[in-house]
């Protein structure tokens, strides 16, 4: 009972550990002073999330904390401080890193907008459709006052019964 | 027992699946990582050598520069430093600018780096990173030739081989 309050113990401790080394690394490294304006900084951020960190897989620059990553918020630190709007500094990072570099599509890509919602109104127009159609009048229908045709399969049991009846 | 082809649905998926082609053939060949930018005019920005004199873009107007990126932790970076000082040996005498800008490192490492591989050119050291933002630079080695007036005439990403820097400066001289 001692021992495997111990092991209890002891993997406890060992996960406590972890926690606080992981806390430790996913710190953000010390970078320069954020300005004193809240909304410079909010503005920062906001620009900063819609811009693809050019290094990295799949996070932003606003999340990123590469060295370019930090070296590009700072430039639109600088940016929103010199009243740039957002837009201008987007065009300012597309015009040196072309436009893989904004997280979203232009709106000018009007098809990779409406294409998926093209598809699904395609989608549903054809399954409503299908739904409401009439049966095809040449299809065969059932007779519910007539017994239904004997399946291939019932004659079958029906003969392996009657044979194993005669053994 | 065969069925027969429902066309409707034929040509559908047949638009559908050639559509769905076309936009993954326009992508082959294509590195998606690649960084495109458009930028053509050189971006002025003044920064102290490793020897503590200050560098001034603007005021080189008027000579080609070549810009070239680089650390010394980046192994491409070495593999093309005998091709960059070759290129700057050949062409330095017939008023082309040489410049190094240090990205992402120490001056003092870099210093003693070029005792050891030997220099024929200044470097410039961006502690903040700004001018390899200013110019898009997402790694090193990334090298830019600058015209006379001061317009982005080539631009290569990655180490350049060998005579690559010659035949851009043979084509703008």
């Amino acid at each position: 009972m001692n021992l495997l309050l111990a092991l209890l113990l002891s993997a406890r401790l060992a996960a406590a550990q972890e926690d606080i080394a992981f806390e430790a690394m996913s710190e953000p490294p010390l970078s320069a002073p954020l300005t004193e304006d809240a909304d410079i900084e909010a503005q920062t951020t906001r620009v900063a999330s819609l811009l693809r960190c050019p290094v990295c897989q799949g996070l932003s620059v606003a999340e990123s904390r590469e060295g370019l990553s930090l070296a590009m918020k700072d430039r639109i630190r600088e940016m929103v401080t010199a009243g740039y709007t957002q837009d201008q500094i987007i065009d300012y990072f597309v015009e040196r890193y072309g436009e893989t570099i904004v997280l979203l599509p232009d709106q000018k890509h009007w098809l990779v907008w409406s294409a998926p919602v093209a598809a699904l109104l395609l989608g549903l127009g054809y399954v409503g459709w299908r739904a409401s159609r009439p049966a095809p009048a040449d299809a065969p229908q059932a007779a519910p006052t007539e017994p239904a045709p004997e399946a291939p399969a019932d004659e079958y049991r029906r003969r392996i019964l009657a044979e194993l009846e005669d053994v | 027992m065969s069925r027969g082809v429902n066309l409707p649905i034929l040509i559908g998926g047949l638009v559908a699946t050639g559509a769905l082609v076309a936009v993954l053939a326009s992508g082959f060949g294509k590195d998606p990582r690649a960084i495109e930018g458009s930028l053509d005019e050189a971006i002025n920005f003044s920064l102290p050598t490793l020897e503590g004199e200050q560098v001034d873009l603007k005021a080189l107007r008027g000579q080609p520069v070549v810009l070239n990126f680089w650390a010394t932790w980046c192994q491409p970076c070495k593999i093309e430093h005998p091709y960059v000082l070759q290129a700057a040996r050949a062409y330095q005498p017939k008023g082309v600018v040489f410049l190094g800008i240090l990205h992402d490192d120490e001056a003092s490492t870099a210093r003693n780096y070029l005792k050891r591989s030997g220099s024929a050119f200044p470097t410039v050291f961006d502690t903040s990173q700004r001018v390899s933002v200013d110019y898009g630079v997402t790694g090193v080695p990334e090298t830019f030739i600058i015209d006379p007036e001061g317009r982005i005439f080539e631009k290569f990403v990655g180490p350049v081989g060998p005579g690559q820097i010659e035949a851009a400066l043979q084509e703008l001289l």
